[in-house]
């Protein structure tokens, strides 16, 4: 008896309590593990978000801040008038529907003028807008226009990753006299907001604004 | 069998427990490993843009930079150009110069025209403190001067003039002597006189003499102004070198006296501002801009290398010996008495628009790009 006492088992107590101290460790187990993936999960999420939003922040500013360059430009000086074709009525830049597109152009084959309209080359004319949830570029051949159907133009953000929430573009102009009578330079700036969300988790939004200065100056004398 | 329950329901229950605790770590394990790696990617790109932002703020700092700078060498940095081109130029200060940040920039100077050498592309190559990332802005700048448009006409004025005395207005370069807004009377020996000799004398004014021109009365005293200089007022007015100030009667005959290649405001709120006793300011190599706003006398022995320009509703009262070597304007009326001579000189001018202290480069608008 005594060697059989000394290899006795638990008791049925002892088992229950056992099994309860183990099930209370697995639910422990278990919920950090799950936190800890959902943290994870989000913290992913949050990067994807961030690097898409920056990476189109990024294609707007560059492109935003070379509006109005023409490669003969120096043809202007002294005449007084400015015959700019990137920075005239029409093409110098603009921001419409409720400011949630922008549309400029630039000389960017340095030829000095502005082509026409056409999907076979660049036609130096460039726009970003707000479509639904999706940032969209201006591609070439496309109508120039902010109100062109959303299918003409290439969508920049895929909106099965990100919606764009929000966009504003805000145009500001400052002016300084440069001569007789209303000789004027413009000095312009862009101020875009854009705040976006995660299409697989509404909860994960972020909002990125940026100022970007028109290096080159409008010169009117009108 | 009791050792057995033991070994069941001791043992396999602690290897349960140890067997799921090691899976969910491992798999908690991989998930960081792969967040991390998520993390460190995101991390680089991000790093990526801002390296792109410090070369294109670098190389726009450069660009900025460059402008002074050749505003400041632009002797050194134009010197001995080959077949019409400036010869590439290189110095600790336009070189692979290094920013607070880590970031460098070098500027490159060229002009795009043969043998024209006012119009300067400045480019400027930014690059990140690693190395990484490179950005090229670029930027036209044209030769300026705070005379921006100098006149091809000794005397100018958007009011009338009266030549009394022995007064000459000389220009022996074109046939253009005085050009009003008012009329013009000429009494006494005065005179104007061109290449070929006296053109316009009192009773006789020719075609050299323009006056009562609409185009000059009908501007306002600050167009008039911005078509000399090409700013306003109050802007030339910041950049003198010398300003002065007064509301009395005022002599600045001794203040003046030897001043050269610089240039003067003067603001005489009342009373007068005179050019008294001998006085000569400027030199014909390095002439002066002199400009006053308020009531004008000029006597005694003065001359003057340079343009001279009165602003206001001022009156401008010449007499004495008065010489003026390059040029004068004035925006209201002017009387000349005594033996005044302005005389109209283009290597003055020309020597006034390229001296070190009021030339420029301004930025040509439309002219940046950086692609």
């Amino acid at each position: 008896m005594k060697s059989a006492d000394k290899y006795s088992g638990f008791t049925f107590i002892e088992l229950l309590t056992a099994l309860a101290i183990n099930l209370i460790l697995f639910g422990g187990l278990i919920t950090i593990f799950l936190s800890n993936i959902n943290h994870y999960r989000i913290s992913i999420n949050a990067n994807r978000l961030n690097q898409q939003m920056q990476t189109a922040m990024l294609l707007m500013t560059n492109e935003i801040r070379r509006a109005g360059y023409w490669a003969n430009s120096q043809n202007d000086i002294g005449t007084g008038v400015n015959n700019n074709p990137f920075i005239t009525t029409g093409t110098d830049i603009s921001v419409g529907t409720g400011n949630t597109c922008i549309l400029f152009t630039y000389d960017s084959n340095n030829d000095g003028s502005l082509p026409s309209i056409s999907s076979s080359y660049d036609d130096e004319r460039y726009g970003f807008r707000l479509s639904g949830q999706t940032l969209q570029a201006r591609p070439f051949g496309a109508p120039f226009d902010c109100a062109a159907a959303a299918n003409t133009w290439e969508n920049v953000t895929d909106s099965n990753i990100i919606q764009i929430t929000s966009l504003s573009f805000t145009l500001n102009q400052s002016t300084i006299a440069t001569g007789p009578g209303s000789k004027t330079l413009i000095i312009r700036s862009v101020d875009i907001s854009m705040t976006g969300q995660l299409t697989s988790d509404n909860s994960v939004t972020k909002t990125i604004t940026q100022h970007v200065r028109i290096m080159n100056d409008k010169f009117t004398n009108e | 069998m009791q050792q057995i329950r033991k070994v069941l329901h001791g043992r396999f229950n602690g290897a349960a427990t140890l067997v799921l605790t090691i899976v969910l770590l491992t798999v908690s394990a991989l998930i960081i490993i792969f967040a991390a790696n998520y993390g460190k990617l995101q991390s680089k790109s991000t790093a990526n843009i801002n390296r792109h932002q410090q070369a294109f703020e670098a190389a726009q700092a450069g660009l900025e930079f460059g402008i002074n700078y050749l505003n400041t060498n632009n002797g050194i940095i134009l010197a001995s150009p080959v077949d019409g081109y400036i010869s590439a130029y290189s110095d600790s200060n336009t070189t692979n110069v290094s920013l607070a940040n880590g970031s460098t920039y070098s500027i490159s100077y060229e002009n795009p025209i043969a043998y024209n050498y006012e119009l300067i592309k400045v480019t400027s190559i930014g690059t990140s403190d690693d190395g990484s990332s490179i950005h090229t802005v670029s930027q036209l700048v044209k030769f300026g001067s705070m005379l921006l448009n100098a006149p091809t006409v000794p005397l100018t004025s958007k009011g009338q003039i009266s030549l009394g005395g022995n007064s000459e207005i000389i220009n022996t370069y074109n046939n253009n002597t005085i050009e009003a807004g008012g009329a013009v009377s000429m009494t006494g020996s005065s005179e104007t006189i061109l290449s070929s000799g006296t053109s316009s004398t009192p009773g006789n004014i020719q075609s050299d003499v323009q006056q009562n021109m609409s185009s000059l009365a009908s501007m306002s005293d600050t167009d008039f102004f911005n078509s000399f200089f090409g700013l306003s007022p109050a802007n030339i007015k910041n950049s003198v070198a010398h300003y002065y100030t007064n509301n009395n009667n005022t002599n600045y005959g001794s203040t003046l006296n030897g001043l050269n290649g610089t240039s003067i405001w003067i603001d005489q709120t009342g009373g007068q501002a005179t050019l008294d006793g001998s006085t000569t300011v400027g030199t014909s190599s390095n002439p002066i801009l002199l400009i006053i706003d308020g009531n004008v006398k000029f006597t005694g022995n003065v001359t003057i290398y340079g343009y001279v320009y009165i602003l206001g509703t001022s009156t401008t009262d010449l007499s004495g010996n008065v010489t003026i070597i390059g040029g004068m304007a004035t925006t209201n009326q002017l009387s000349a008495t005594g033996s005044i001579q302005v005389i109209y000189s283009p290597s003055v001018l020309s020597n006034l628009q390229n001296n070190d202290n009021m030339r420029y480069y301004a930025k040509i608008p439309g002219s940046w790009k950086d692609f």
